[in-house]
């Protein structure tokens, strides 16, 4: 590592893609101001974009995978620099078990939708590259910040991004659906911000000044957020400055883009409008979004409201799943239909993460890795269906499995894989998480495991509609294969699901440790005594199963 | 030692099925058949090789303990009493080594069958690779789920085996053939259902005894503290986690093995190669399904209600099965509803807490079946590919030798002749369900069964007559002079099961019938049920007094020649094949039938199977390939049974969910804020609470 690498890998991750968005803007600009031409073209700026973003994901993959250190229970690669000091805002990020594979998926996923999109995109070209890529430094900003006012920041150029992709490069309905997106997150960063308001207030109060920071910054004098006592309900301070109030902001905050059950109103509809691309990065970067927060802000910070809530919290994730299981049943357009898919499994992390359980949450995080993975993969063998027949109502298809072998092969294993088939990626958060529901209650696991084969039997279903039913329709017997652009781009997704799927051990590896440490910081922080049984020593009949081996 | 030969044993066929998947999936040239070929037969062969060697390490060591194989960590989170740990690990006791020499041995022999009838049968390359592929794939998590050591490798053993039902019963693509897949995809799922279920209540309750653990042999050592606990309680209703688990692992077997109530997959994929017919069901799912209630036998034994329940769906299944057996006309069908039945005899003597006899009685059905199998293949690749019985006859002096291994396989099956394996495993059933004193019905399971086995007799003999013998009924493309024995190979195969059907009957010989032939020189003949009584948890051996037995031989005797006279009269007669519909046995038959089959559950997913028609040459049919297209299926599909469940979608679509849908963005706007507004209200509730 160079000299100006050493230290700065974080920085050099999160603002290359942006940076050379910017810069490409300018040069642009520049050219366009001396020369008088049109500034650059945009197949220049897709290739650069393209170029700047793989080097961003070989970044991540030689700098940030092999060093991270399992071992390490809190943040790793650490930078800090002093920004607006009187407010507490500075910048402040690191690394940890839990966003090091949200920030691996993020900066995989914009080659990927870059590529995807190669022969979509046609208007505005230069445009779409730039929001892409500053949609790409927004999401590592906002997984990797350390300090809330700088994840605010980030957070919001995340969204700002996504409403110009979809409302720019959209289907037929895109403003309205661009506008519905906005409004939604729009609502719930405004709440976001008026509870990091008063946790300001807090701070000062408390800290003896302000410090937006989650943990302790090297140089800074004031408390952090998590060092603040901040009293649940009832406890004589105003009703604003409790536990319950600052959950509930934060959480219909992350609850939008998380699509919990009653907060996701704008999902459907900007799934089905939105470009490929856009939808693909919506449900594999901006759902993961959400409950990313719940994990890092929500959870830690307001311990004893998060487990007051956690029943109603459970009883909305199961909802989830089973509204996605009767939307998968009933919808007729593919791309609705995979939306519901995001969903259920959505519905499966909520119901890990708020288990908050040590099995459950490293179930929650694998579950949103997965999910990425599974849908992405889904929207990406949809769009090169769409590419060829022009239409995705189910109805449209049937009897491909004849035409389109490699596809029907990718599509099946893909399939197979939301289902939940042991040995594949989605399997592993699901037993996870259907795991932690029965250790929290058997009636919220026996439930959520129907709601998994019912989500499970409504897959097949569009599956066998899709690609093994006969069709009378002669234009699906004389489609075209996958070429050698999607199916790599597929590769490249299923091998990781393949991955996680056999051998998750080395993602569990580091996401335990990380999930340890948040559960560590709930319950010192909790005021009420912890009602999750703590993990005890390892009892020594845990070790039965080696009885019998004649060695 | 820390490395076993057990993990070799699904390794060489699971080698095979990716490195064949993988040519498939890759651009570019695909192996030859020659190839696929080679690799198919040695990867199974070394498979069986390995599970000797296995066995031979079993016995070296310490026999009453079990070989564990741990191979590598898989998904692990947790520590103490929260810990979940499943790895991959294997683990061998003698019921599992049985069950993997069967699956490797008996595999190979089938194999070599399929690569005859996938010579003639494939069309191209492609496809020819793929169905070795699947096959293998079965194999392998086959004798992964047999091999497994903990609930995570169950699961993952069997969400191969179902992945490999519907593959292989999808494997035509035919109309009719992605039905059956969807069927056996969709049981399977059910069954998958289940046992997650069970290995989630494993998890829960052995968390709370503080050692959780997902090793089946973990469980069985917990199951005493277990006693008692109460899962689900409404009023009378109870249901003890004893129960809930055995249920679990009952529907997750009924699943496999093609049992009531998930019965149709296995019937409905009757037009799948023969080969692929005889994997599913000699070897890998049935099987499979059987091995899962030998495993997890400790757990019947504590649930008796859900032992019994078991005994009587198998003796309902053996009764149903063995009904349509008699009345279907399609090679293909006959069989698979055949073993329907005899797996019901499984089930039934499982439910009576005769584990050992019921494994018995399943290698007696591998042996047989798969012998019939063959020989049917034989016949069917000869025609050409017809597996209509009215389109076949007169062919024994054609198939000299494989008329041979018809005679065999129907007798073994029939139970009859007492030199058959069949015959010594049928009757051991039927003693173990008459001395099952602990449930208070076994006298009317015993008697459904004897009537299933009189129809047993019936429908062997109508299916060995219809091919073999009466007038010569064959499509004019086909000429009588061209049907012959098939090459060396195959006669091996056939010989080789042939001699299994008979001589199978040595591993577990019952003491009577040792006491018997050999004058009671003969100590603890029933070697089967010694070698598995320490894993399978199983009623000693069911000894009845001489005359019960003989006895009960005679009722069994009376209900086979019934059985056999009908057939006779029916199908020997000169007139056979001529219509005769006006013989009161046919009547008999039809009468029977309209009941019982509103009884099979899932109703649209054999609806082709109910889409019966008096057909004018002989009574009524239950399945036609004309009636599987556009023709009966479809009519039933868009009139009657698709109603239910689409209507009930339609209504909830357009009468509840089409408000929510308006298309308005302000309309959208307004039900989230409501919804948020809900939750806030919610919350502010719950807050105070």
């Amino acid at each position: 590592m160079g000299p100006y690498l050493e230290g700065h890998v974080l920085s050099w991750i999160i603002f290359l893609p942006g940076g050379t968005g910017l810069l490409l803007l300018l040069l642009g600009a520049a050219l366009r101001g001396l020369f008088g031409s049109d500034g650059l073209p945009g197949e220049v700026w897709r290739a650069i974009g393209l170029g700047a973003s793989l080097l961003t994901f070989f970044l991540a993959l030689s700098a940030l995978l092999p060093n991270f250190d399992p071992e390490i229970f809190g943040p790793q690669f650490v930078e800090y620099a002093p920004w607006l000091a009187g407010y507490g805002a500075h910048y402040f990020v690191g690394l940890d078990g839990i966003n090091l594979f949200l920030v691996m998926l993020s900066t995989s996923m914009i080659p990927i939708v870059l590529l995807v999109s190669w022969n979509h995109v046609q208007r505005s070209l230069r445009s779409f590259i730039l929001f892409l890529l500053l949609f790409e430094t927004a999401m590592l900003g906002v997984f990797l910040s350390l300090n809330l006012l700088l994840f605010h920041l980030f957070w919001q150029i995340a969204l700002v991004s996504m409403y110009f992709l979809v409302g720019i490069w959209g289907g037929r309905q895109r403003v309205s659906a661009a506008t519905r997106l906005l409004l939604h997150t729009g609502v719930g960063s405004m709440m976001m911000l008026a509870v990091i308001l008063v946790l300001y207030r807090l701070n000062v109060e408390q800290g003896g000044g302000p410090s937006m920071n989650l943990v302790a910054a090297p140089g800074v004098p004031f408390s952090n957020l998590l060092d603040l006592r901040i009293p649940v309900a009832g406890e004589g301070v105003p009703w604003w400055q409790s536990q319950t109030w600052l959950f509930i902001g934060f959480g219909v905050a992350f609850g939008i883009p998380f699509a919990l059950v009653p907060l996701h109103g704008w999902f459907f509809e900007a799934q089905a409008e939105a470009p490929a691309s856009a939808s693909i990065l919506m449900a594999s970067l901006l759902l993961p979004m959400g409950g990313y927060g719940f994990l890092r802000f929500a959870l830690p910070l307001f311990p004893d409201a998060a487990r007051e809530f956690s029943i109603p919290l459970l009883g909305l994730a199961l909802i989830g799943i089973l509204y996605g299981a009767v939307g998968i049943f009933l919808h007729l357009d593919l791309r609705k239909v995979v939306a519901h898919v995001s969903l259920a499994q959505m519905g499966f992390a909520a119901l890990g993460i708020f288990s908050m359980t040590q099995i459950g949450l490293v179930g929650g995080v694998v579950a949103l890795l997965a999910q990425a993975l599974g849908v992405a993969a889904l929207l990406i063998l949809l769009s090169a269906l769409e590419d060829r027949r022009s239409t995705r109502q189910i109805a449209d298809f049937g009897g491909i499995s004849r035409s389109m072998p490699l596809f029907s092969l990718l599509w099946t294993s893909v399939i197979l894989s939301c289902m939940g088939l042991p040995g594949l990626a989605f399997f592993v958060p699901e037993w996870l998480i259907l795991s932690a529901g029965f250790e929290r209650s058997t009636w919220v696991g026996s439930l959520a495991c129907l709601a998994g084969t019912a989500v499970a039997l409504g897959l097949y279903r569009v599956h066998r509609r899709v690609v093994l039913d006969p069709s009378s329709r002669a234009e699906n017997h004389e489609l075209n294969d996958l070429d050698r652009r999607e199916w790599a781009i597929l590769l490249a997704l299923l091998v990781p699901m393949l991955g996680i799927g056999l051998r998750p051990d080395p993602l569990l590896r580091r996401v335990e440790p990380a999930v340890l440490e948040l559960l560590r910081e709930m319950d010192e922080r909790s005021a009420v005594e912890s009602r999750r049984p703590l993990p005890l020593l390892p009892s020594p009949s845990s070790e039965s199963t080696e009885v019998g081996d004649p060695s | 030692m820390d490395w076993t030969f057990m993990r070799l044993i699904p390794a060489a066929p699971l080698l095979v099925a990716v490195g064949l998947a993988v040519s498939e999936g890759w651009p570019g040239r695909r192996p030859s058949r020659r190839t696929v070929s080679l690799a198919i037969l040695l990867a199974t062969g070394a498979s069986f090789l390995f599970s000797i060697l296995a066995f031979w390490e079993l016995l070296e060591s310490d026999e009453t303990s079990a070989l564990v194989d741990p191979i590598a960590t898989w998904i692990g989170v947790g520590v103490g009493h929260s810990a979940l740990s499943g790895d991959f690990v294997f683990r061998l006791d003698t019921l599992s080594i049985v069950f993997a020499l069967a699956i490797s041995g008996l595999g190979l022999l089938i194999l070599f069958y399929s690569l005859l009838e996938m010579r003639v049968e494939v069309p191209d390359d492609a496809r020819y690779a793929r169905f070795f592929c699947l096959a293998s794939f079965q194999l392998a998590s086959s004798l992964i789920l047999v091999l497994a050591d903990n609930m995570a490798v169950v699961l993952l053993g069997y969400g191969g085996v179902i992945l490999g039902n519907g593959l292989l019963a999808g494997f035509r693509y035919g109309d009719g053939e992605t039905r059956s897949a969807h069927g056996a995809l969709r049981s399977g799922w059910v069954g998958q259902a289940a046992l997650l279920l069970a290995t989630l209540l494993i998890f829960r309750f052995l968390s709370e005894l503080g050692a959780p653990a997902l090793a089946i042999d973990s469980l069985r050592s917990a199951l005493p503290e277990l006693a008692g606990l109460r899962l689900v309680g409404w009023g009378q209703v109870e249901l003890s986690l004893y129960g809930a688990l055995a249920l679990c692992i009952l529907l997750a077997a009924c699943a496999l093995a093609s049992q009531l109530p998930l019965v149709s997959w296995l019937p409905a994929s009757d037009r799948i190669p023969l080969g692929a017919g005889a994997l599913l069901q000699t070897v890998t799912s049935l099987p499979a399904g059987a091995y899962l209630i030998a495993r997890f036998s400790f757990l019947f034994t504590v649930a008796p209600g859900v032992a019994e329940t078991m005994a009587w769906l198998g003796g309902a299944s053996a009764f149903f099965g063995a009904l349509m057996a008699a009345r279907s006309n399609q090679v293909g069908r006959v069989l698979a509803w055949s073993s329907v039945s005899q797996l019901g005899l499984v089930w039934a003597a499982a439910g009576a807490g005769a584990q050992t006899s019921a494994v018995f009685h399943l290698l007696g059905h591998s042996f047989s079946k798969g012998l019939l199998l063959v020989a049917t293949g034989v016949v069917v690749l000869a025609l050409a590919g017809g597996r209509d019985l009215w389109r076949m006859g007169h062919l024994a002096s054609r198939l000299t030798l494989t008329r041979l291994a018809f005679w065999v396989g129907a007798l073994s099956l029939v139970g009859s002749l007492p030199l058959t394996v069949g015959f010594f495993s049928t009757n051991q059933v039927l003693v173990a369900v008459q001395g099952a004193d602990q449930m208070a019905s076994h006298f009317e399971l015993l008697v459904l069964l004897l009537m299933a086995s009189g129809l047993t007799a019936f429908y062997s003999v109508r299916f060995v007559f219809l091919i073999l013998y009466g007038e010569n009924r064959l499509p004019q493309s086909v000429h009588l002079e061209e049907v012959g024995d098939p090459a060396l190979g195959i006669l091996w195969a056939l010989g080789i099961l042939a001699t299994l059907s008979v001589l199978g009957a040595m591993i577990g010989l019952p003491q009577f019938w040792a006491d018997f032939f050999f004058d009671g020189d003969v100590e603890n003949s029933n070697s089967l049920h010694y070698f598995l009584s320490g894993v399978v948890s199983t009623m000693p051996e069911t000894t009845l007094g001489m005359v019960e037995t003989w006895s009960l031989m005679g009722w069994g005797f009376v209900a086979t020649s019934l059985g056999l006279l009908a057939a006779l009269m029916r199908y020997v007669s000169p007139a056979a094949g001529s219509g005769g519909d006006g013989l009161p046995w046919d009547r008999f038959l039809a009468l029977l039938q309209k009941p019982i089959a509103r009884f099979e559950f899932g109703r649209r997913r054999i609806s082709a199977t109910l889409a019966t028609r008096i057909e004018s040459r002989g009574g009524i049919r239950f399945s036609d390939p004309s009636t599987w297209g556009r023709g009966g299926a479809a009519a039933v599909q868009e009139r009657g049974n698709l109603s239910l469940s689409a209507g009930l979608l339609r209504f909830v679509a357009d009468r509840l969910l089409k408000f929510a849908q308006s298309g308005v963005a302000q309309h959208y706007l307004a039900i989230s804020m409501l919804g948020s507004l809900a939750v806030l209200i919610y919350f502010l509730w719950a807050g105070r609470g």
